[in-house]
């Protein structure tokens, strides 16, 4: 038991003490100028590699889907007409809704309030799925608050400090929230499953739910807004005999590559 | 000096993880390039560099980390104390390339077993909202051991050639060689 008197339990300790003090300031949010530092410290080595590298997997990565993206284009295509049609209808809908608003006196809707960020980072070691955001409360964010990206629901905010925040990912087996067939308005819940995506969970056995269908937040929690886009409906994940229905929800989202997003306040 | 190249090197492997690591997923994980830099600074004999490494490399990942402060410099230096005396008062022979594979699960045991203790000791003194569970950290355990694993060599080799450097340095800052 000697050693532990040595040096090395010296050095330990008076780093440990180190450490603590640093935890003190960062929990009073004093660390953040030396955090942003240290996160833009490696950028320049890595965004050098990341020149490099991200051209050559993008070629391999294409190259190894090409016949999915042929198949996806054809179904693109279908989609895309569908949706030309759906836009004709939905245009018609919203003069005749307008025209309903103003004839009934009704105030119109305010539209989102978003904070515009970037990521700084992801978790270090994919530990998490989380990011490391460059907005923080004294722009306006705030604990729980949803982000998104492109429309859709990415993630939501679960440390808000004064200059950056963390955000954890949808895909996040952490992650959940309440979610509404768009089809049908039968609430349920998304969930982040680890290593496939997302899934629409607790949903009743009575409910339809059919390949396609939009989900969307159902606006139950109230720091998250009703209506935002999470994904459409995928693969069937239950059977006739579970207590509920489960289904794999499909994002466009990549959500290994996203560098803006926005907090919906 | 030599703390200021540690300082560089760590900055450049961290860069090599993000950058290039980061596109390469190996089911999910990506390898920890400056936890073996600083294990074998801890398995230095008669040195304490591998300390101020510990210290760094798990200051930088911790500002990188979207989880409670602390957890990484606290496993680092756990970490770093424990393969220092391992290697200075209990390890008689040698390590051999044979025994590193035992030697890295052993080292991510308990990197992973540092970062969940104190997680858990986090969350329950209410200074985090969640942590990172057991189950969390042991399906990423073997990709993750295998990752580092073969990326253990070519870190080897840096870090030989970075003690040759700093050897040099020291030497020609003595004024022995002009």
């Amino acid at each position: 038991m000697r050693f532990i008197y040595t040096k090395a339990f010296g050095i330990f300790f008076a780093c440990l003490a180190l450490v603590a003090i640093l935890v003190f300031l960062q929990t009073r949010g004093l660390l953040d100028p030396v955090r942003k530092a240290a996160l833009s410290a490696p950028k320049p080595v890595a965004a050098v590699i990341s020149g490099v590298v991200s051209p050559i997997k993008f070629f391999f990565v294409t190259a190894y889907q090409l016949h999915k993206i042929v198949d996806e284009n054809t179904e693109l295509r279908i989609k895309v007409a569908n949706l030309e049609q759906n836009l004709v209808q939905y245009n018609q809908q919203i003069r005749e809704n307008e025209a309903l608003r103003n004839e009934l006196g009704f105030v119109k809707y305010s539209k989102l309030q978003l904070i515009a960020c970037t990521t700084l980072s992801r978790d270090a070691f994919v530990l998490s799925d989380s990011l490391i955001l460059n907005c923080g409360s004294a722009d306006g964010v705030q604990e729980g608050q949803a982000v998104i990206s492109q429309g859709y629901l990415v993630g939501k905010i679960t440390y808000a400090g004064k200059t950056t925040s963390n955000a954890l990912l949808a895909v996040s087996s952490k992650f959940s929230t309440d979610a509404r067939l768009s089809q049908t308005n039968a609430t349920a819940l998304a969930v982040g499953s680890f290593g496939s995506g997302l899934i629409l969970d607790q949903l009743a056995q009575t409910q339809n739910l059919q390949k396609g269908w939009q989900v969307v937040t159902a606006g139950i929690n109230q720091r998250i807004p009703k209506n935002l886009l999470i994904g459409e409906v995928g693969d069937m994940l239950s059977s006739g005999s579970d207590l509920f229905k489960r289904a794999s929800v499909v994002s466009p989202i990549d959500f290994d590559n996203l560098e803006f997003v926005f907090v919906v306040k | 000096m030599k703390y200021l190249i540690y300082f560089l090197a760590i900055i450049f492997l961290l860069g090599i993880n993000i950058g290039l690591f980061g596109h390469i997923p190996f089911y999910g994980q990506i390898p920890n390039l400056l936890l073996l830099f600083a294990c074998f600074f801890a398995m230095e004999k008669q040195s304490y560099d591998g300390f101020y490494v510990c210290l760094l490399a798990g200051l930088f990942l911790d500002f990188f980390s979207t989880q409670f402060f602390g957890g990484f410099t606290v496993a680092f230096l756990s970490l770093g104390l424990v393969l220092h005396l391992m290697f200075n008062y209990f390890l008689a022979m040698e390590v051999n390339w044979k025994m590193l594979g035992g030697v890295l699960c052993a080292v991510l045991i308990l990197f992973y077993g540092s970062l969940w203790i104190y997680g858990f000791l986090v969350y329950k003194f209410n200074l985090a909202h969640s942590y990172l569970s057991l189950a969390d950290y042991s399906r990423n355990f073997l990709p993750a051991l295998v990752y580092n694993l073969l990326l253990m060599y070519p870190i080897y080799i840096f870090y030989e050639t970075l003690q040759e450097w700093v050897g040099k340095l020291l030497i020609r800052q003595r004024g022995v060689i002009k």
